[in-house]
């Protein structure tokens, strides 16, 4: 039976240089070429950056505000745990069933 | 009705970019190639930086270049008047150089020029560029950005990703210090901020001597991989 790519799922990492509007854009470009992603929707899930600092390996949020460094003792990232993605998480298919002219008669 | 293709399927997106730049890094490695990515804002002095590099590194190595840009050789044509080897892309519409790019050179050219007996040293050029060419590895052993004092201290917090992923981050045109509002100390704070293992370097093409230990930093590098020959690792890989 035909299926369609009815919800594709993608994660997008806080350290990775992906705007989701972009990719929004140009997902529904892309999919309106093919039937069967042509009613796909995009979920765009933000994956919050998680980082372990060098030196007291303190788990903390890095960001501009505190200029990258750790909020509990000043140093500098030594190893981010999450952050870095950029993967579709899942796509959902739905079967689509075509009812034929007999089939229709019977009913 | 409905169904889950793969509820876990977690896809990398740039797999086949990762793949090649993989692929790459094992042509390196076999052909005794130590390849380095060059990667700054347009003009912050990476052509210049080479053209004083490469006669540093003839001595023991052989050098050569790839010289990405959008458009036109200016900067190639300024390299090749050292006698190395430089090999062109053109990238177009496209603002940064891809792994299948430096896939398409290597399969092409004799980059190592087999009748000498010196180690390689590949140094790439990148477009000009500070958003794009961190989200593309192209299987370089080491990752350099370029920051001029004439663009700002504040850049590594504006580019958090390309200054993350760098092994070695090189204030340019430091003669220019006295002239302009960049704060060496915060600079380098920020980058060991975003990175605590990055190595940082301030220098001028004008001021002789101030390349020396970015120079050693990268024969050191170049000696360091060749005792170890590490197993090659993504640059967005949790595990770098």
């Amino acid at each position: 039976m035909p299926t369609e790519a009815s919800i594709c799922k993608i994660q997008i990492g806080e350290f990775r240089n992906v705007d989701p509007d972009s990719l929004a854009f140009a997902f529904d470009a892309l999919k309106s070429n093919d039937p069967q992603t042509q009613n796909c929707q995009l979920e765009i899930k933000m994956i919050s950056a998680e980082a372990i600092c060098q030196s007291n390996h303190h788990s903390y949020h890095p960001a501009e505000a505190n200029f990258y460094a750790c909020t509990i003792c000043g140093d500098g990232i030594g190893k981010l745990i999450s952050g870095q993605e950029l993967e579709i998480a899942s796509i959902i298919m739905e079967t689509v069933q075509i009812e034929t002219m007999d089939e229709t008669r019977k009913a | 009705m409905h169904e889950i293709a793969d509820e876990h399927l977690l896809a990398n997106i740039l797999a086949n970019n990762d793949e090649l730049a993989k692929h790459n890094r094992e042509h390196f490695d076999a052909e005794n190639i130590f390849a380095v990515n060059f990667m700054s804002a347009p003009g912050a002095g990476k052509t210049t930086l080479l053209s004083h590099l490469i006669p540093h590194f003839q001595k023991v190595y052989h050098p050569a270049v790839i010289e990405g840009d959008m458009v036109g050789n200016l900067d190639a044509e300024r390299l090749a008047v050292t006698g190395a080897p430089v090999f062109q892309i053109s990238t177009g519409r496209s603002c940064h150089l891809d792994a299948q790019m430096i896939a398409r050179v290597l399969h092409g050219n004799d980059i190592h020029n087999q009748n000498n007996h010196k180690p390689s040293i590949l140094f790439i050029e990148n477009v000009g560029n500070l958003v794009c060419p961190a989200e593309f590895p192209l299987g370089e052993h080491r990752r350099i950005v370029l920051l001029s004092v004439t663009e700002g201290d504040d850049k590594p917090l504006k580019y958090p990703v390309i200054f993350h992923n760098a092994d070695a981050v090189v204030f340019s045109k430091c003669d220019l210090l006295n002239h302009v509002d960049f704060d060496l100390e915060n600079a380098s704070q920020y980058v060991k901020n975003l990175n605590a293992n990055c190595s940082v370097f301030a220098l001028s093409t004008k001021q002789e001597g101030s390349l020396q230990p970015f120079a050693t930093w990268l024969e050191q590098s170049i000696e360091k991989h060749q005792l170890s020959k590490g197993e090659y690792t993504n640059v967005h890989s949790h595990t770098r």
